[in-house]
């Protein structure tokens, strides 16, 4: 696996919930806020690290239970 | 993402266009006027409920500390408050026939509090869509789009302002309550576009449907206000301008239900699956 596919991946599970577009500039918009990287650079190592960034703004829109949730299941991902 | 998730939600909004035809399905059947303003009186208390429950449901299915719950439970207050008001004033005659009724200080108040609680409500959820930090347009994208609100709260409130200010500066209680409320409706129109963004945004998500149809009730209590500012100019009917107001009012509170539900939908919502990644990362992968 490459490391643009985990960034895709990780897309691909927050497409549902919020959209292709805000799937794309979350993962984007945190992998550099988080990570201080361009998704392109993203490796399976760095997801726990891209979901703790990612959980704040998950928790507060869609409630701590739910986001919780969201984040298990990028973990079981790549797992 | 398949189509068939967001099924429900779009048959709740299809069915939450159809309420808006009520309002003149009673003016249609109803031609004694005060037949009719006794319909709109017991239907806008129901809607009111209507758009509390839909409200409550979704400030229950969060949990305690979450930052959208006091939002949900504000907005779902602003409409309760409207309606022991509403039932101690009894049948307006407004635009169907000359009547005389309680003084309005209740109702005067009661809209006051409403509106207060309700931006209160947008506040509160248009801070939680900011602090989330998936809004990234630019600022000056925001300050467009807040001024272009403004301009459209000034149109809609403005001419009402104006005439009532001076009886208002007179000391007239009525006045002064229809000036504040005036400003209230234009006030929640602007703090609540960033819930405007947020339904543009997550659009093709699940998430996105309880701000479609918080953005859907915003418009609707829009065209209300439109209809009671230009209805006269327009040269509508009393009676068109009134039934017009109640189809607004309709939608303005149906749509608060919808969202209400459509927030406990989307929480309760299977997670969806994602498809094996295509290279588009939009979740589409694998749809025929």
């Amino acid at each position: 696996m490459d490391a643009v596919s985990v960034a895709e991946r990780i897309e691909a599970l927050l497409a549902g919930l919020l959209g292709p577009h805000m799937a794309r500039t979350a993962t984007r918009t945190f992998c550099q806020r988080g990570l201080g990287i361009p998704p392109e650079q993203l490796q399976v190592a760095d997801v726990p690290r891209l979901a703790a960034a990612l959980r704040p703004a998950l928790r507060t829109l869609l409630g701590a239970e739910y986001a919780e949730q969201v984040l298990e299941q990028i973990d079981r991902e790549f797992r | 993402m398949t189509s068939g998730r967001h099924l429900r939600f779009q048959v709740l909004g299809a069915l939450t266009l159809a309420i808006g035809v009520l309002p003149w399905s009673f003016s249609a059947s109803l031609g004694d006027p005060v037949q009719l303003a006794g319909a709109y009186f017991s239907w806008a208390a129901a809607l009111y409920l209507y758009a509390a429950g839909g409200a409550a449901v979704a400030a229950l299915t969060l949990s305690p500390g979450d930052a959208m719950r006091p939002g949900w439970a504000f907005l779902a207050t602003s409409y309760i408050v409207l309606v022991p008001a509403g039932l101690w004033y009894g049948p307006r005659g407004l635009g169907l026939y000359e009547s005389t009724n309680r003084s309005a200080a209740v109702l005067v108040t009661a809209g006051l509090a409403s509106s207060a609680l309700a931006i209160a409500a947008f506040l509160l959820l248009s801070r939680a869509w900011r602090t989330s930090g998936l809004d990234v347009t630019s600022r000056a994208s925001r300050v467009v789009i807040r001024i272009l609100a403004l301009a459209v709260a000034l149109a809609l409130a403005g001419p009402d302002l104006v005439e009532r200010f001076p009886a208002a500066l007179r000391g007239d209680v009525l006045a002064v309550g229809d000036v504040v409320t005036d400003v209230l409706d234009g006030a929640l129109f602007v703090v609540a576009v960033p819930i405007l963004r947020a339904a543009l945004l997550l659009g093709g998500g699940l998430a996105a449907w309880p701000w479609i149809f918080l953005t859907s009730s915003l418009f609707a209590w829009l065209g209300y206000d439109a209809v009671a500012a230009y209805g006269d100019v327009a040269g509508l009917l009393p009676r068109t301008i009134r039934v017009s107001e109640e189809t607004f009012r309709a939608l303005g509170a149906a749509f608060t239900f919808a969202a209400g539900v459509a927030q406990r939908w989307m929480l309760t919502e299977r997670l969806p699956r994602p498809s094996a990644t295509d290279g588009r990362g939009d979740g589409t992968a694998g749809r025929p």
